[in-house]
């Protein structure tokens, strides 16, 4: 209670002025100018950098300089004009705490404040600087949108309104972070989203408790409930207005974040990674055949190396006798044990795609010179490493190169099943692969199961994994993420 | 409690089957041929008694599911944890056998046993869905394997010749029985069943006599005479295929029989689980699977090393599974009984 009387305006404005500036530490980009309006003597506060100087000026000074300075008013009727009858801004609130005032300041708005008056006036006119809408950089398509989700979360939220114009669609804006209080917007599409799930996901993101939210990435391991035990995410990432828009209509939630280019996307079923939005620009036949070749893409990334050393090592029976040979006389002309290149190789390569991935597009090239071709050759030609077992490292790798949004995942599976098969050979892949199974079988949202349709089993669904229904079954069918429970 | 759909509990029991024949060891000169017509036969008689069973079952609505009836709890308990010793000393002992240069059957026992605690830590759903998951890319990699081995198949090396048929028939019997394990793990997952367990039932005997049958008659036709000399039919039939693509499938086999399991011996261990909290609730699932896992390695390594059989101490545990209930029922208060009804 106490807190709310400091909290709250007084009637002297230089007293609020002084507060306002201790509440905020003295900071430098506070900027106070003083008006006279209608013989009320005003201040105009705002922030630097964070409103647009030109919309300061043509809808917040001009005006206020244009009001007769001869019609003495008290400073009630001043607020009452500028918060009911002027129109200087769209965006206009009255303000009648600190705390209030500091939020709005920071979010780009002007306030004007008043002396003899404890209440002020709040005009949105940001004007920060941001990144204008770009195509996407992860999720390329060749038919598809090339517009992208940018910084802004109001840029975003246009982008998804533009896109589905119904009075249907909503979005509701939360703050969290205790210090950073970032703006969260949560996407659904009422009557489609199950009321349930939106209050676990409101619930959810109000009990974050962190200082600072500055990426979807700090909201992700709250909104799921068993994050540090588990594989895969059930919630989805997507930097495509597209995308989202697809989500929603099938019940499920985005939600925005202001400060970065993504959605994500809640629930995100495990097959859901198999797609892609060009499958909907291409014939049914072949989006089915390229889901599965992606299905195909991801065992081989994740189990191929594992399967080839327990093949070598512990069942060579298994092989081809002409591919054994082979295989034997490579290995033979090489000074270390197959699990060890193939272990020593794969390191070798999450170091390459680590220092490739976040350098200039150019030195990236280098790295990629210099790893496959140099180092790979000369691995090859001094007996390190042996061919075949390059050529695994080389389809294992371009194999993971399929699903960018299963990297973390590929990376450390794949060591796993290396070890697995190392040591123990089919039967501890055979043990590895029950063990990612469970883990990925006991993963659900607010009772969606990430397995869902494959298992459990909606057979009327089940084409959704390996392929897609043509148009003509999806315009006839309106199921919702609900219908997979 | 009420979890898992008919068929994913089915699936479950497809795969408890499974694995019992992978581990199915024949007797020096069996006929397997008989040995199918007596399965095929057994089948039926599971069918006609479990189907009963279960619509009495839930008609008297008198079950352990809702984990008051402690006696209940506890035998099935030990059942499961007799099962569980069995199933995991054989098992053990067939990955020992099929590379003793690679696996001790102590590593074994300690490895498979803390991946089923860590499996059945993730829940009966988790392990349902598993195994619905599972089961039909191992039918899909079965029937290609079973294509493979279609130039070995002849005809003419079935034979139902016996010289004492009554006598074989009734031992295959009392042995095929004594290996349905399948009875007491339907009746264990029977409390998880959300809804139509009758529809469980009939899924799975149906697919056991279809499955139990073409084992059988594979194993017979391939194998002829030489099934009764080879010991575990299921590896030695893995020695008989030769495909284009893998030359011999043994490893797919040994990798199968790994899966099936790992699924059974997570479903046996989340029965005994359940059925220690239905006495004791205040312990947490993750400590008490562990404890789990780690005791009954330390039991299989004990009894390995004083040489006893499990047979032996399966009398013990039957003897415990009888006692326990009777000092549970003077301990536990009168209310607790027939808050089902």
């Amino acid at each position: 209670m106490k807190d709310n009387v400091t909290d709250s305006l007084s009637e002297r404005l230089e007293d609020n002025l002084q507060r306002l500036r201790m509440l905020l530490g003295l900071t430098s980009d506070l900027s106070c100018v003083s008006t006279e309006i209608c013989g009320t003597v005003c201040a105009v506060i705002t922030i630097e950098g964070m409103v647009s100087s030109e919309m300061l000026n043509e809808l917040v000074m001009r005006p206020l300089s244009e009001i007769k300075k001869n019609d003495k008013t008290g400073p009630a009727e001043v607020m009452k004009y500028l918060t009911e009858v002027s129109l200087l801004s769209a965006d206009r609130s009255a303000v009648y705490t600190l705390s209030s005032i500091a939020d709005k300041l920071f979010s780009g708005y002007a306030v004007i404040l008043a002396d003899g008056i404890c209440k002020g006036a709040a005009f949105g006119i940001q004007g920060y600087i941001t990144r204008a809408v770009s195509s996407p950089a992860t999720e390329n398509d060749l038919l598809a949108s090339q517009e992208a989700f940018s910084e802004v979360v109001r840029t975003n939220i246009s982008l998804v309104r533009r896109r589905l114009k119904s009075p249907l669609l909503r979005f509701e804006m939360m703050k969290s972070g205790r210090i950073s209080k970032t703006d969260i917007c949560l996407v659904f599409i009422d009557g489609k989203a199950d009321e349930k799930m939106l209050s676990q996901v409101r619930r959810r993101i109000r009990e974050i408790e962190l200082d600072s939210i500055l990426g979807p990435g700090f909201i992700q391991p709250f909104l799921e409930k068993r994050s540090d035990d588990l594989l895969f995410s059930e919630i989805g990432y997507t930097e495509r207005p597209d995308m989202l828009c697809a989500n929603l209509i099938q019940g499920r939630i985005g939600v925005l974040v202001d400060g970065a280019p993504f959605a994500l996307i809640c629930p995100y079923l495990f097959s859901q990674n198999f797609e892609n939005i060009d499958d909907y620009a291409a014939k049914t036949y072949f989006a089915s055949f390229v889901k599965i070749i992606r299905i195909f893409s991801f065992i081989l990334a994740v189990a191929f190396p594992g399967i080839y050393v327990a093949a070598v090592n512990f069942s060579p029976e298994m092989l081809n006798f002409k591919l054994l040979l082979s295989l034997a006389a490579g290995e033979r002309s090489t000074m270390l044990s197959l699990f060890s290149e193939l272990v020593i190789v794969m390191i070798l390569l999450e170091i390459l795609r680590e220092a490739s991935l976040r350098l200039p597009n150019s030195i990236g090239t280098a790295i990629s010179i210099a790893g496959g071709l140099i180092i790979g050759d000369t691995a090859v030609t001094s007996g390190l490493i042996s061919s075949p077992l390059l050529i695994v490292v080389g389809l294992t790798a371009t194999a993971s190169f399929v699903l960018p949004a299963f990297a973390q995942q590929i990376s450390v599976l794949r060591l796993m099943f290396i070890f697995a098969g190392g040591f123990a050979g089919f039967f501890g892949i055979a043990i590895c692969a029950v063990l990612i199974s469970a883990n990925i079988c006991s993963q659900s949202f607010v009772g969606i199961p990430f397995t869902s349709p494959a298992s459990p089993l909606h057979s009327d669904k089940l084409i959704t994994v390996f392929g897609r229904k043509n148009f003509k079954g999806m315009a006839e069918e309106n199921t919702t993420i609900k219908d997979l429970a | 409690m009420k979890k898992i759909s008919a068929y994913q509990a089915a699936a479950l029991l497809i795969i408890s089957r499974l694995l019992m024949l992978s581990m199915y060891i024949a007797d020096n000169g069996e006929n397997t041929l008989l040995t199918a017509v007596t399965a095929a036969s057994l089948d039926i008689f599971k069918m006609a008694v479990m189907l009963p069973a279960i619509y009495i079952l839930q008609k008297k609505n008198r079950i352990i599911s809702d984990r008051q009836d402690s006696i209940c709890a506890v035998m099935l308990g030990t059942g499961a944890l007799m099962f569980l010793m069995i199933l995991t000393d054989r098992f053990s002992s067939l990955i020992e056998s099929a590379a003793p240069e690679h696996f001790s059957k102590l590593g074994v026992t300690a490895v498979v046993l803390t991946a089923c605690a860590y499996t059945a830590s993730m829940g009966i759903k988790a392990v349902s869905r598993t195994a619905s998951l599972l089961l039909p890319i191992m039918t899909a990699v079965f029937t290609m394997i079973f294509f493979e081995l279609r130039p070995g198949i002849l005809p003419d090396r079935l034979n139902l010749y016996s010289a004492d048929p009554i006598a074989e028939i009734s031992h295959t019997l009392t042995k095929l029985a004594a290996l349905s394990s399948d009875i007491f793990i339907m009746f264990g997952v029977f409390p998880y069943i959300s809804s139509r367990p009758e529809k469980t039932v009939k899924i799975y005997l149906t697919a056991d006599g279809i499955m139990t049958l073409l084992f059988f008659m594979t194993s017979s036709s391939v194998l002829g005479t030489f099934s009764g000399k080879t010991g575990n039919v299921w590896t030695v039939l893995s020695y008989c295929t030769h495909g284009a693509v893998i030359d011999r499938s043994a490893a797919v086999f040994l990798a199968a029989s790994t899966v099936f399991f790992l699924l059974t011996g997570a479903l046996l261990f989340i029965i005994l689980k359940d059925s220690i909290k239905a006495v004791k609730n205040d312990i947490s699932d993750s400590k008490l699977l562990l404890a789990l896992s780690a005791g009954i390695a330390l039991l299989l390594a004990a009894m390995s090393v004083r040489r006893t059989s499990i047979a032996t101490l399966s009398l013990y545990v039957c003897a415990v599974s009888v006692i326990a209930p009777i000092i549970l029922l003077s301990v536990l208060p009168s209310s607790n009984a027939g808050k089902d009804k």
